[in-house]
């Protein structure tokens, strides 16, 4: 008995020291429960963007477009705080994200804050190395109103065996109807009803989702969904008794339902990239009527993009890409009977362009691009230059 | 009793040393290796000494069925995408940017890839490299047969993270034939 307990003793006291020899090294769920991390990121761009007309002067626009700082801090393995603050324009000053993630596993996570709506590719995504041309689709502005975000809360995971993510969230609608006036209209859809977390109204959330497969190689595809109704103003202190006032109310709202599916693909140093965007508006008659406003009842958008690294089969670690975008996108796609089509919103653009990566985190972009409303029969030229970064 | 509290001891003492790995980690691995064996392989840590370590975060198993060797599984922490991104290849020493994930790679004894798995992946950036079908490359490759964008395929979006597991797998497999050749460990 006193030799064991010796033993013990003596085992004991070597596992002891031989835990304090190497007390993390080797013990990885030490290291991953302590792990902390705070971390900068950021990126920007500075654009030149010239208009060409054979029979017009046109001023040329030089702008700091945007630069963006990110900050990410890890407070244990399971929960995180990402924000993201934008300055547009050099003043006009963003918060574009700021949430916090909690992990319960890698299926399902838990995140709420102001929260980007997971629409299309650019919404989410929009580091200036990670798309071709000086700026944003189009599609990703008119259609998909980038950068697209509000407060909200909902679960997002992976499965990785079967190479699916998804994210669902509960988010703050459009505002549609503010202070009198109108936030709507035919020629840029949803875009001016944006409310971005900033005092935000609202009445009835939205939903919104997207499911992505990376599964194949080479290629990711995503379908993205967004249901739910405007938020307006007028429902400020109405009494419940009194009908005709909610009427009113009611009457500037509108339902939105858009739908979403998104294409990537790359092989070698050949890059494709496609997207298809398209909205629903409900009670858009009304809305109109009451507001004096023209939104559409359907709008469209797609584009497709096609992208080849001049330096693929050189020895030039270097890449230099080419690329050619078609976008065609309708914001009066279809409207009702009390309102004729708007052919200027019928829109197509071509854009062809270079982009030099100087490092991986610089490029150099040129673009031309073409545009046409439907109602007129010459392209619009517009010259653009620009530096982009991330880091 | 004497034999009973050494027993207890020294039982506790190993599942002391096994519990180096978070739990889920430990499950996962031991599922791919008796998928991969078609039956249960016990893993034992190897101890290896600080001046020939891979790196801190490193750590090796010896795979044995009944008794004989049958491979290695390594299991380390590599970089993964920076928020706001995953483009740029690694290439400064400011790592406090980056994401880190943990992978683990099982090897047969002539150190061939059996299989790589993504073991936790945090970012929103870059996980398009937990897909099986991207991992599924590894399977058969050993030392030099590495490289992103050759023999494997690079993934846009994916740039940090699957350039360096890539890099990570590569360098692991070379250490490991190094050890191999000069019998450091095994």
């Amino acid at each position: 008995m006193k030799l064991s307990l010796l033993t013990l003793i003596g085992l004991l006291v070597f596992s002891f020291s031989a835990a304090q020899n190497n007390p993390e090294d080797t013990n990885l769920s030490t290291i991953l429960a302590k792990e902390r991390n705070f971390s900068i990121g950021g990126y920007g761009q500075i654009d030149y963007n010239q208009t060409i007309n054979s029979t017009s002067i046109n001023n040329g626009n030089l702008d700091v477009h945007r630069l963006v700082l990110l900050f990410k801090y890890q407070f244990d393995s399971k929960t995180k705080l990402v924000t993201e603050i934008e300055y547009e324009h050099v003043k006009e000053v963003y918060v574009e994200q700021v949430y916090v993630n909690h992990k319960i596993n890698s299926k399902l996570n838990l995140r709420g804050g102001l929260l980007l709506i997971p629409m299309g590719i650019i919404n989410e995504y929009h580091e200036p190395p990670t798309f071709n041309g000086v700026e944003r689709p189009n599609v990703d502005k008119y259609i998909v109103p980038t950068t697209w975000r509000e407060i909200g809360i909902g679960i997002n995971g992976r499965f990785n065996e079967q190479s699916l993510k998804y994210q669902l969230y509960l988010v703050n609608g459009f505002n549609g109807y503010n202070d009198g006036s109108a936030k709507l209209n035919g020629e840029n859809g949803l875009r001016g009803g944006r409310q971005k977390g900033a005092k935000s109204i609202i009445n009835k959330p939205n939903f919104t989702g997207k499911i992505e497969y990376y599964g194949l190689k080479n290629l990711k595809v995503g379908f993205s969904g967004y249901f739910g109704k405007t938020q307006s103003s007028l429902y400020k202190n109405i009494d419940k008794s009194e009908e005709n006032l909610i009427k009113e109310a009611d009457s500037t709202v509108v339902g939105v339902s858009m739908l979403g599916v998104d294409i990537r693909y790359r092989f070698k140093g050949i890059q494709f990239k496609g997207q298809y965007n398209y909205s629903k508006i409900g009670n858009a008659l009304e809305y109109n009527e009451f507001t004096g406003s023209d939104l559409g009842d359907q709008m469209f958008g797609y584009y497709t993009e096609l992208a080849y690294n001049v330096f693929e089969s050189t020895n030039i670690s270097k890449e230099l890409i080419g690329f050619v975008r078609y976008e065609h996108y309708d914001t009066h796609d279809k409207v009702n009977e009390q309102l004729t089509k708007n052919t200027n919103y019928n829109r197509k653009e071509i854009i062809a362009g270079l982009g030099y990566r100087l490092t991986n985190e610089v490029s150099i972009k040129s673009d031309i691009q073409f545009s046409k409303p439907k109602s007129i029969d010459n392209w619009n030229k517009t010259l653009n230059l620009g530096i982009g970064f991330e880091f | 009793m004497k034999i009973v509290i050494i027993l207890f001891v020294n039982v506790f003492l190993l599942t002391g040393l096994n519990s180096n790995l978070p739990k889920k980690f430990d499950k996962k691995i031991d599922k791919e290796t008796k998928k991969i064996w078609n039956t249960s392989i016990e893993k034992t840590l190897i101890q290896v000494p600080d001046s020939i370590k891979f790196s801190a975060h490193n750590l090796l198993f010896e795979l044995k069925n009944s008794d004989s060797l049958v491979g290695i599984v390594s299991i380390n922490r590599v970089r993964g995408c920076k928020i706001g991104g995953c483009d740029a290849i690694i290439t400064d020493a400011i790592s406090s940017k980056y994401e880190h994930f943990y992978y683990s790679v099982i090897l047969d004894n002539d150190l061939r890839v059996l299989k790589v798995s993504v073991l936790e992946y945090e970012s929103d950036y870059g996980y398009e490299i937990t897909s099986k079908n991207w991992l599924k490359q590894f399977t058969g490759k050993s030392d030099n047969e590495f490289n992103y964008g050759e023999e494997i395929d690079v993934i846009s979006g994916a740039t940090v993270s699957a350039s360096s597991l890539v890099f990570d797998i590569q360098m692991i497999t070379s250490y490991l034939e190094s050890l191999k050749k000069n019998k450091s460990i095994f």
